[in-house]
């Protein structure tokens, strides 16, 4: 498109309160208990003291398990979930291993999982990805994870097979639970 | 850096910075490592897409979801959403929350000393129509102290949550009122440093919205960052 961009309207927190406004959407999961592929993905958000964050909002989104997005993907597939953290600053998502998707130079990426979390405190949201750890040949080849130099922050983005379930934390910061989670944000 | 998939600028510079001190909560929460800057992938290029089927009728009528009429000034917002190109963002997801007329919010952890509203809830939601148009019916919050420092007011405010075509879009931020004396010495506000854009989040007063004997109203456009090309056209 030509022409003046228009003036983008900016980030605010989302604030301690907003319960009463977003746990409408917060309890379906990606797919139904016993749907084929499916597979849990769980994980606590920590604040930089190494606390639990009971007041986060994070929502995912991703393809479904042949790499497709709606409209091309069978009925009732939404590919999206939203979770209020619990007190415990968890949370749990019923979901498939997304299949594998291009970037934008159309080279293949390994499975991942798109995330963002918004909390009270957080001026604007922070995005990740969610890799996974059993993925090895599809990780060594993926174009993100290739150029991660840092060992470190590309540890952070692969959610880590335990007992049957993945587990993802996302840590705001470098504290006692461990590094900073690699974060995300996109140039065009 | 074969793949060029990490760059050096993001989309936009204007949002507010992790850290702000002024802003007491974000000492432990604000990434303290800058977002390594990304090309999105086909997923962030993609978003969700959420049906009419799930929305109410009274889900834009914040006045209207209880069996009494709350109490405070109603007014109407509405406005457009749109990419930063201009174009609008149809049949989209808009959802708000806010404190009711007293300035609390109906959330258990609120311990502000003022009333709560058996008949204000303070959530609504609602689909952008085909020219990216929302509209709410509401009651106009009030201002309410919080603890960040002494004496500190949140300037009124209504919090919106807004999706675009792609995940990159993905907003969550606050409507503010014209003339607000509070938003100069508001920390959340100011973490944004042009006035020139923060004044992008203050609404204006619109006599078109109003309606003559019961409702005031304010006008909000929002514009949302990170319109890409679309995924097809990669």
């Amino acid at each position: 498109m030509n022409g003046t961009k228009m003036g983008v309207t900016p980030s605010q927190t989302i604030g301690p309160f907003f319960k009463f406004g977003t746990e409408w959407m917060a309890s379906e999961d990606i797919v139904s208990q016993g749907a084929s592929g499916a597979i849990v993905l769980q994980g606590t958000v920590y604040d930089g003291a190494g606390d639990p964050v009971p007041d986060a909002m994070l929502e995912v989104w991703q393809a479904d398990q042949v790499g497709k997005f709606p409209p091309d993907t069978t009925e009732g597939w939404t590919g999206f979930a939203r979770r209020l953290t619990d007190a415990d600053g968890r949370y749990v998502i019923r979901t498939v291993k997304p299949g594998r998707v291009p970037d934008a130079t159309g080279e293949l990426q390994a499975p991942h999982i798109a995330m963002v979390v918004f909390a009270r405190g957080l001026l604007k949201p922070v995005f990740t990805r969610v890799y996974f750890s059993d993925e090895s040949d599809a990780n060594a080849s993926d174009p993100l994870l290739a150029e991660l130099e840092d060992s470190q922050a590309r540890s952070t983005l692969l959610a880590a097979l335990e007992d049957g379930r993945y587990r993802f934390d996302i840590r705001l910061q470098e504290s006692s639970r461990g590094p900073e989670t690699q974060f995300f944000a996109f140039g065009e | 850096m074969a793949s060029g998939i990490i760059l050096a600028k993001p989309q936009t510079e204007e949002d507010p910075p992790y850290n702000h001190p002024q802003y007491k909560s974000t000492a432990l929460r604000g990434p303290n490592r800058s977002p390594l800057i990304i090309r999105p992938g086909l997923t962030e290029l993609h978003g969700p897409v959420f049906g009419e089927s799930r929305i109410r009728p009274n889900d834009n009528d914040l006045t209207a979801q209880h069996p009494g009429e709350p109490i405070g000034e109603k007014i109407v917002v509405s406005g457009q959403l749109m990419d930063s190109d201009g174009r609008p963002i149809r049949n989209q997801l808009v959802e708000i929350w806010q404190a009711n007329s007293c300035g609390r919010y109906a959330h258990a952890l609120d311990d502000h000393p003022a009333p709560l509203d058996p008949n204000f809830t303070g959530g609504g939601r609602t689909m952008t129509d085909n020219e990216g148009r929302y509209r709410f019916t509401t009651i106009k919050p009030a201002a309410y102290p919080w603890g960040n420092h002494p004496n500190a007011w949140r300037p009124a405010h209504i919090h919106f949550s807004l999706y675009g075509t792609a995940f990159t879009q993905r907003l969550i931020t606050q409507m503010y009122f014209p003339g607000d004396p509070l938003i100069d010495s508001d920390p959340i506000a100011n973490s944004i440093r042009d006035k020139k854009v923060l004044a992008r989040l203050v609404s204006a007063f619109d006599w078109d919205l109003t309606i003559p004997g019961t409702a005031l109203g304010y006008r909000w456009d929002i514009v949302l960052g990170g319109s890409n090309p679309t995924p097809e056209a990669i």
